[in-house]
């Protein structure tokens, strides 16, 4: 049944809003379950991140105390290249995405640089050496920032489904 | 190197350094890449956008051409009306060629930022070069700019291009004129600095003759009154990089030297053997004042035998503390055995006494092969002893049949009585503890906490949780607002407002719930107008419909009754 002007002064009216065919232009309509799933992953993204940050600065105080030149500037220089320049972007767009109204174009970035993200992870010489380090410093930067990046993956999947 | 690093392979650091480069390098490229892909796009749109200039042009110079159209105009309006053609051509053209320019711009936008990203990150490595040369200028007077100027510009545009091989290439020059600038005031400094290194290196315990022998040679050959910008250049590219690579291999034998001493003196002083590792820790330290690679290959592998003794004298100690119960254990054992033979009862005793020996100097607690071991020691074969434990084994079940019925009788009521009772005060104690749980769960949901939301069931409890939601918020721990949506949902006869509820302190805790709204719908048993629910859920999900009286608290927030009363039509 279509919306009557009625209907429509009323919704202005009383909530001073407009009708759901007058949703902000380029959202869609909120899917509960999406709201669910991304903020459930949004919260997984940030403890993997803190988890991973406290890693790195533990082995960026060992390689700063190493007495060797490369491994002081791979401390200095190196280590945030980790993150291959997909951790701000990517913490900017979940500061911008509403869940309840999400804009496809805010999805369809959210998952190029996610997409991006976890590729840079599985490939990235980088992240396998700090994995690997052999300096005793237990780092899982693949699984643990993986992990987060599929829960984020999954909750975007819910809101194009 | 630091004595942590100093146990670390070589060759682990050495991959791990490998690692990073390869990264960085691939970075670099796939930058490079990116922005030649961007640059070529940038190339065919901008061709794109001339050839729709050129249309677009054609097309307004035909449309404007009013007065030739007019003679073939046909009916005002008509779709094939060659004026409006033309002039639907012309704004075709127009808006494409529009479309065109702003993905031109994207595209160029695009590239640009591709080309800085390509650009920063040697140009960082670059800039730290530059930082490090100026900073040895300091107090001399001249600038790099004045130094070689020409050289200066052109690396800014060797930079631009991207020519890295020519930039390093002036970089070089640039700093062997620096070089010359500072040779007067730092070479004798650094050849005193090196002179004193040299010379600490050959009071080491640990050193390599020969090497040094070397290095003092070269260090010789240098005048330091001949202040030049070769000597200098030879002092710090060559020279320097040398000592401070035998400092640290002289350095990395020495750390693995002071520890280990001090292990085996702890093993020496717990009484424990450790004579063929000082005997092997002598000759490192002895070859070490030759060859320090040779030593520190030999003392990796000592290292790793003394932890294996450390090792083994933990388990050495852990077996002395069983020793007795297993003693114990075992003489109960031989006890248990049968008088099959008086040949076997007579060998038990002995069987005990050579028992002792091998199960207290055990390096694991092993009783069994110990026993075993024992046995075969007075002639006990394998298989003998297992006869011999199973008669043990057969004797006591014929004792067990031995008990009179009325002992077994007897037996069964003690022990029923005491399940019985075992069972009472299993009963009592898990009463007692879901009275406790019970009790503490509820002082838990009164407490005026974020936690003592969540032990509510949303879903199932839903007034209690609006309640504690509304005494949480009284008391400033949590913000209810509402989360900037109202929608019809489908059938339209619905209202949906959600109402996220958020820690004030602690933001992480969020929560939601929804208003609904029913404009058509009166109060009865189970409809309401308006009413809050844990979620969108159906005509079944929890509602608190507390929210049809006036001045609710949560009117605050949402719309009111008033207004919903006012509802249209």
């Amino acid at each position: 049944m279509p919306i009557n002007d009625a209907q429509k002064d009323y919704m202005q009216r009383v909530f001073g809003m407009g009708t759901p065919t007058d949703t902000p232009s380029g959202t869609a309509p909120a899917n509960p379950a999406f709201v669910k799933a991304w903020r459930e992953a949004v919260a997984s993204w940030r403890d993997a991140s803190d988890v991973v940050d406290g890693q790195i600065t533990a082995l960026q105080s060992v390689l700063k105390g190493s007495g060797d030149s490369e491994l002081e500037d791979i401390a200095e220089f190196g280590l945030n290249a980790v993150t291959g320049g997909f951790k701000v972007p990517l913490m900017a767009i979940l500061q911008e995405l509403n869940p309840s109204a999400p804009e496809p174009r805010m999805l369809g970035r959210a998952k190029s640089i996610v997409a991006g993200f976890r590729g840079h992870l599985n490939t990235d010489e980088r992240v396998l050496g700090c994995d690997e380090n052999p300096f005793g410093v237990t780092m899982s930067v693949r699984a643990t920032l993986g992990a987060a990046l599929g829960s984020l993956d999954a909750a975007i999947q819910l809101a194009a489904g | 190197m630091s004595g942590r690093l100093a146990t670390i392979d070589p060759a682990e650091i050495e991959k791990f350094k490998q690692r990073f480069a390869a990264g960085r390098a691939k970075q670099i490229e796939d930058a490079n890449t990116e922005a030649t892909r961007l640059q070529a796009a940038a190339v065919l749109l901008q061709e794109q956008v001339t050839a729709l200039e050129k249309t677009a042009t054609i097309a307004r110079k035909n449309w404007k051409d009013k007065e030739g159209l007019r003679l073939r105009k046909a009916k005002p309006g008509n779709p094939s009306d060659p004026e409006l053609l033309l002039k639907t051509q012309s704004e075709t053209a127009d808006s494409k060629l529009a479309t065109a320019r702003e993905a031109l711009a994207q595209a160029e936008t695009d590239r640009d930022k591709a080309l800085k990203l390509a650009d920063k990150l040697p140009r960082e490595a670059y800039t730290e070069k530059f930082k490090a040369l100026n900073a040895r200028l300091k107090d001399t007077g001249v600038e790099m700019a004045t130094l070689d100027a020409t050289a200066v510009a052109e690396i800014k545009g060797m930079l631009d291009l991207r020519n890295y091989d020519g930039v390093d290439a002036r970089l070089l020059a640039i700093e062997n004129k620096v070089l010359d600038t500072v040779a007067g005031r730092d070479l004798p400094i650094k050849h005193a600095a090196l002179t004193a290194r040299m010379a600490t290196l050959g009071t080491q315990t640990v050193k390599d003759p020969q090497a040094i022998r070397g290095l003092n040679t070269t260090l010789e050959g240098i005048d330091p009154e001949a202040p030049t910008g070769t000597n200098l250049g030879r002092l710090e590219r060559e020279i320097e990089p040398a000592v401070a690579a035998l400092e640290q291999r002289i350095q990395v034998v020495l750390d693995l030297i002071q520890p280990l001493d001090g292990a085996i003196k702890v093993l020496e002083r717990s009484g424990t053997d450790a004579a063929p590792h000082r005997v092997e820790l002598g000759k490192c330290v002895n070859i070490a004042k030759l060859k320090p690679e040779d030593a520190r290959i030999r003392l990796v592998d000592l290292t790793k035998a003394v932890k294996q003794t450390q090792q083994d004298r933990t388990d050495q100690a852990a077996a002395e503390l069983t020793y007795p119960g297993e003693l114990a254990a075992l003489e109960q054992r031989i006890a248990d055995f049968p008088d099959l033979s008086p040949s076997h009862k007579s060998r038990g005793g002995a069987l005990v006494n050579k028992t002792k020996g091998p199960l207290k100097n055990a390096k694991e607690a092993a009783a069994e092969r110990n026993f075993v071991a024992a046995c075969n020691l007075i002639g006990v074969a394998d298989d003998e002893i297992d006869t011999l434990d199973e008669a043990a084994d057969a004797q006591e079940e014929q004792k067990a049949l031995a008990l009179s019925a009325q002992q077994a009788l007897l037996a069964k009521q003690l022990k029923d009585a005491a399940a019985k009772k075992a069972k009472d005060a299993k009963d009592k104690a898990e009463k007692d503890a879901a009275d406790l749980a019970l009790a503490q769960l509820n002082t838990a949901k009164a407490a005026l906490t974020l936690a003592s939301l969540d032990l509510i069931g949303k879903d199932s409890d839903f007034e209690t949780w609006m309640d504690k939601v509304r005494a949480l918020r009284t008391a400033s721990m949590l913000t209810v607002a509402t989360a900037g949506g109202a929608y019809w949902l489908n059938g339209r006869t619905t209202v949906e407002i959600e109402v996220d509820v958020t820690g004030v302190t602690d933001t992480s805790f969020k929560d939601y719930f929804v208003v609904h709204y029913h404009p058509t719908a009166v109060y009865d048993q189970i409809g309401s107008q308006v009413h809050s629910k844990p979620y969108t859920g159906n005509m079944t999900t929890p509602k608190d419909r507390r929210m049809n009286n006036t001045g609710h608290w949560l009117f605050g927030t949402v719309p009111t009754l008033k207004n919903i009363d006012d509802h249209p039509p």
